[in-house]
This record gives C-alpha cells, structure tokens and sequence, in this order.
C-alpha cells in the first residue's frame, strides 16, 4: 500500500508544540504545493485542528521515517526535538488511525462530533487543491463513513460531557422539547450566559432575567431576548417558569422553600431547578416539594462522568467497527493495486482498435461507420472485461500482481519507458 | 383453514413478538440510532399484521377474536401493541415499548398455552354483533388503560431516576417525563372515553332488550364501580388534585385494577374452560 501519515497531538506533544506546528488555512496551500513539487508523492492531505496537526501522504514509493520527520519539521517550523514526538504510520496503520479519529476515538474528548467535521474540511481543502489523488480519496470518504456509522451504531458520542449541556440535558429529560417552556435566568454571569447560550440554541424563546445589578441583567436579556424582573426572584416568577436557572456568587440561597411553595400553589406543572452557583442558590429543601427537580453543580459533574464511563464502554465497540471498515478499505485496495496494468492495457486495446478502424473503415458505407464504431468499442470491453476480471479474481498472494506484470510484458513492445514504470510499480506493491 | 388462522398464525405471531423484544434488549444493551429506527419501523409494519390476524379471524369465525380466554388475551395483547405503536410515534426517545413488549409477548404466549383455538359453537352470551362490539370496545377501553399503566410505570421509573441522581441507561433513553405524563392521560382519557361507551351501548342493549338476566347484572356493577373509580382519577388528572408522580403511581394501581377485573370478569364468562 501507499499511504503514510506524519502528525502529533494531545497525547504526543504540549499545547505550545501544537500551536507551533499548527497549520492554519492560510498556510495549508502553501504547504500542499512545497510537498508536492519538492517530495516525490502523488496525493496529500493536511489535518489541522486545535488538537492535531497531521500530513496524510500517498507516495510514489514509501519514506524513510527520518526523512518523513525531516519533512514535517521543515513545514510546521518546529524543532528537531519537537519533531521527535511526532506519530508516523503506514499503510494500514495509517488508514486505521484515520478511521479512529474520524470516529471520536482519538479525541481529548472521546467520541467528540466537530472532528468529523474536521476531516471533512480537510479533504474538501485537498479537493480544492487538487492535491488528494484516488487512494486519499477513498482513504477519507471511507473515514467519513466510518466516523457517521460509528456514531449511529454505537453511544460513543451520547451523553452530557460538560457541565452546560449537562444541565441542557436534565432539562430535556423533564420536558423533552424546551421550545415553548418559559426560562428563568437568575445571575448574568459567565456561567449563566453560557448555560443560557445552550438553551437558546435548544430552542427556548420565552427568558425573564432576575440579577442583583440590574444593567447587567438586562445586557444579558437583551442578548437572549427577554425581559428583567425583580432580584430575588418572586413567587410569581418561579410560578411563570417551567426551568429555573441560578448561578449568582450569593453567599445565601436566593430562592428559597417559603417563595416556591408560594409559586406551586399557583401552579402545579412541573419545575426545573439547576443550581450551578457555588454555595448553593436554592435551598436544599426545595427537593422535598412535590412536582419539583432540583440539581446543583456535583449532579452535573456526577451526570459528566457517567456519560465518560458509558462512552468509554462503547469505545470498545466502536474500535471493532474501525477495524472492520479498515479491513474494508485495505480489500479495495489490494484490488485496485494491478490499476497501472489495467490502465496499460486499456491503452494498449483502444489504440489497436482505434488504428485498425482508421484502416479499415473505408471499406465500409459511410451509414455503417458509426455502428461499427460502437461494435468495435463493445468488442474491445468485451475482451478487457474478461482480462480484468480474470486479474482482480487472482488477488492471492501477489498472482494479481505477477500476472499483471507478465501482461505488460507481452502488451507493450514499443512503449519501453513505459513499460518500465508500470512494472517498477507492481514489484513495489509486491515488495510491500 | 382454522388450523393456520387459529394455530399456525398466533404462533409466528408470538414469535414475531419475541423476537422483536429480543432485539429491543439488544439495542438498551448496545445502544444504536439505526437500530431504534429500523426496530420502530419494524414494530409498526408488525402491527398492521396482528391487527389483520384480528380481521381474518373475525371473518373466518363470525366473531372477534374474543370466543375463549386465550384468544382474548391474544385479542388484547394486539390492541394494546397497535395503541403503543401509534403513541410511540409521538415521542423522540422509543426505549418505552420495552415493559409494553414484556406485557404482550406475556400475553401472547398465556393465550397460547390457554389454546386460542376456534370453539365448535358460539357461546349464546358471547354471539351476535352488539356483543362483538361491546366486548372489542371494552377490550380496546382495557387495552389504552393498561398503556396507561405502562406509561405510568415508566413515569415513576424516570421520576425515581431523577429523584435519586441515576444517570444511566433508563434515564437517557426513556421519553421524557413530561412526554410520558402526556401519553399516560391521552391513554386514560381514551380509555375512560372508549369504556364508557361500550358501558353505555350495554346499558341501552340490555334496556332495548328487557334483559333480566342475573349474569348479565352480576357483570354491570363491577363494571359500573369500575367506571366512577375511573371517572374520579380522570377527574384528579385533569385539575391536579395531587402530585404528578403520584397521579403516575394511581394511574399504576388503576392498570392493575382493571387487570384483576379483567381476570375476573374472564373466569366468570370462561369459567367453564378452567374446570
């Protein structure tokens, strides 16, 4: 096979190395270009995000790993040493690391999304480059396969890991859909703006914003559209709320058992309390009234962690998935690897059959030329068909391959030079 | 004829079921979007099948499928499975036809193993179409009451879930507790609904009719006190008499009422097949 990588990221190297090593939009074609004119390969691709930075190449003939690293430290601009932390796999190692990372697996976060996104931005950045030949081709749109089946066949991307989406989370399993539920915001500061972000995103339209500064607030209600009430909050706003959001840096509760008994007997719905404050906002004794949930920050840590564990189990399920599709990957390969041969003898019988129609095709009434055109094309299918389906049918221990070879030889007498490119070719894939 | 309608189709009918519930289990165990798609379309396509076994055996016998105990429980898991099928398609999280596809495929194989064979003759107080009628309704009125018992179960699980910080699989993948407080009082107001109009058309039968008949009197009234516990629980859900999980958790208790009654009023109309 003719694939190899070159790349580091969170596990391998500093934050510092990979901003250093980073190879930003502006500097991907640049970058493509020195690999392509300089390096002796046919196809690459440039992975670069907050947490990787990987060169995909598909090379005429496989680099020595010094001269791999050479190369990637020459185009990132990190050091010698630096260079030294960087990962290099080939072939089907290559493809597999591929395929995990596509897939979440080789995440800081596990099983995060947006780097699925990543890897197709990338290959879409080596299309517009005219830089990904046909093995980089398969190589990644096999990876973006892979990354969305392993998403839908398995719960590695399921769950809250973080402390907003895990309170975005405990809101839908109360209300499912949050559209149309009234929100109370209580505090405007970073965490409750985040939390608000989420929710805004989840749909929710209806906010009123209750914060001990009231300009502040109301920066904070103009953002996410609502109105600002009085501080604390009063019975009849907790009643007018479905979810109720606090993060104020109170030192006491600020909504307390007496204002939410108060609100329930005006409305027995049910309420959502999450407290992300620290101390608490809400009084502990709130999780005894009827029809109310109470959270507070440890919930949310401990619901973050439940989801790690639960992804980490589906981890295992997930890599059975990669290897499958990678085995997939590697048969298309080793079926497509006589394609030189193939392309050689197509070659070879369309110029037959281009030059023995000009011969004869005076013979012929003119009506008649374009039907025998279309004859000789069919014939000439035919025939080939039956030669490749013969070649690929003896993809076993490198028959595929000797055969090609030997029908190189016999095809091509004149064409010396290229000749013998296609067999260096095929001893390389022998080789290797 | 009656052997593949009677013998042969409820057969591949329970099996059809378990193997359906078999591959819920697997997707709560090794959770896949694809394979919740392909089960809920599966299960949908399986409902249309039961409920045209209920048709052909209705046309084949001349009566629904409601002449002995073990077709009934058969006639009653299928009701209650069409009911759940449809409801399921209102939410976005399915792991809710679990506990329904333990109930059916339980049903199912009871009215097997009960023999859901045609009788030789129809019973003189199981024939005549006002009797079909009455009994499907009624069944059909049982069937969204005991969803509403599932639902309710499911209700109370979330809710104890969320009560006590329990963030695993149940709690992701039930519906949420809002969804299910809604399907659990569009079953009961259904059922309430469907029940009372089967009690009303056997009040004005037994009125058009002039029937005296001490087994039919003995059936009225505990169907009648059946009838206001379920208008009063009606009544607590519609203006909040009490806590929501406490409504789930009488909603509960009313799904096995109607179960023992159902069990009840079987034996008196079956009694006979038990001896």
């Amino acid at each position: 096979m003719r694939l190899e990588m070159i790349g580091l990221n969170h596990t391998t190297s500093s934050i510092d190395i990979r901003d250093k090593a980073a190879l930003g939009p502006d500097r991907i074609e640049e970058t493509v270009k020195t690999l392509l004119r300089v390096h002796d390969i046919s196809g690459v691709v440039i992975l670069s995000t907050c947490n990787r930075t990987e060169i995909y190449i598909s090379p005429k003939f496989h680099t020595p790993q010094a001269d791999l690293r050479e190369m990637f430290e020459a185009l990132t601009g990190i050091s010698s040493i630096e260079a030294n932390s960087a990962y290099i796999y080939q072939d089907e190692e290559a493809a597999r690391h591929l395929f995990r990372v596509a897939s979440g697996l080789d995440s800081q976060l596990l099983g995060e999304v947006q780097v699925l996104s990543q890897v197709k931005d990338a290959y879409h950045k080596a299309l517009e480059l005219n830089s990904s030949n046909n093995i980089l081709n398969k190589l990644f749109t096999r990876a973006l396969e892979c990354g969305k089946f392993v998403r839908s066949n398995t719960g590695i991307s399921q769950g809250a890991v973080s402390v907003a989406s895990a309170a975005v989370q405990l809101a839908t399993r109360v209300y499912g859909s949050l559209e149309g539920h009234n929100v109370l915001l209580v505090g405007a500061g970073e965490t409750a703006r985040l939390t608000a972000k989420y929710l805004v995103k989840s749909g929710v339209t209806s906010w009123r914003v209750s914060n001990r500064t009231v300009a502040n607030g109301q920066v904070v209600a103009d953002l996410i559209g609502g109105e600002v009430v009085n501080f604390p909050p009063t019975a009849e706003d907790i009643s007018w709320a479905d979810l109720v959001i606090t993060a104020t840096s109170s030192s006491v509760a600020v909504v307390t058992m007496e204002t939410v008994s108060s609100a329930l007997r005006k409305n027995k719905e049910l309420k959502l309390f999450l407290d992300l404050a620290m101390p608490r906002d809400v009084e502990l004794a709130v999780r005894n009234l009827p029809n109310t949930y109470v959270y507070a920050v440890d919930d949310f840590k401990e619901m973050v962690a439940s989801s790690l564990k639960a992804r980490e189990q589906e981890a295992v399920r997930a890599e059975k998935l990669v290897m499958k599709q990678v085995k997939d990957y590697v048969d298309w390969y080793n079926s497509n690897r006589i394609t030189p041969a193939i392309q050689q003898l197509q070659e070879v019988f369309e110029t037959i059959r281009v030059r023995e129609l000009e011969k004869n095709i005076r013979h012929f009434n003119e009506i008649d030329h374009e039907q025998i055109d279309l004859l000789s094309r069919s014939l000439m299918k035919k025939v080939t068909n039956h030669i490749i389906a013969n070649l690929r049918h003896a993809n076993t221990n490198g028959d595929d391959i000797n055969l090609a070879k030997a029908l190189s030889k016999v095809l091509v007498s004149e064409d010396e030079e290229n000749l013998n490119e296609v067999l260096e070719q095929l001893d390389y894939e022998l080789s290797h | 004829m009656d052997l593949i309608v009677f013998r042969l189709l409820p057969i591949v009918i329970f099996l059809v079921a378990a193997f359906l519930l078999a591959w819920w289990v697997r997707i709560f165990s090794h959770p896949s979007r694809i394979g919740e798609e392909r089960a809920s379309s599966f299960g949908g396509v399986v409902s249309i099948i039961f409920i045209g076994w209920a048709i052909v055996a209705t046309v084949v016998q001349g009566q629904a499928p409601v002449l002995n105990i073990g077709q009934l429980l058969f006639f009653l898991g299928i009701l209650i499975w069409a009911a759940q099928s449809y409801l399921q398609s209102k939410v976005r999280q399915r792991m809710l036809v679990l506990l329904p596809l333990v109930v059916i495929v339980t049903m199912f194989l009871s009215g097997i193993l009960l023999g859901t064979g045609r009788p030789e003759r129809i019973a003189e107080n199981l024939s005549g179409g006002t009797t079909g009628v009455h009994m499907v309704l009624s069944m059909a009125g049982v069937a969204m009451l005991l969803g509403s018992g599932v639902f309710a179960a499911e209700q109370l699980t979330l809710h104890r879930h969320l009560k006590n910080r329990i963030f695993g699989r149940w709690f992701s993948y039930l519906p949420s507790l809002e969804d299910l407080d809604r399907l659990r009082r569009h079953s009961l107001k259904a059922g309430w609904l469907i029940v009372t109009f089967s009690l009303l058309m056997a009040l004005v039968w037994m009125q058009i009719g002039n029937s005296t008949s001490s087994a039919l009197i003995s059936h009225l009234h505990p169907m009648l006190t059946l009838w206001t516990i379920l208008t009063m629980f009606v009544l607590a859900n519609k203006y909040g008499w009490l806590a929501i999980n406490r409504l789930a958790a009488t909603s509960l208790f009313l799904s096995v009422l109607v179960l023992v009654l159902l069990l009840v009023s079987l034996y008196e109309i079956f009694g006979k097949d038990f001896a």
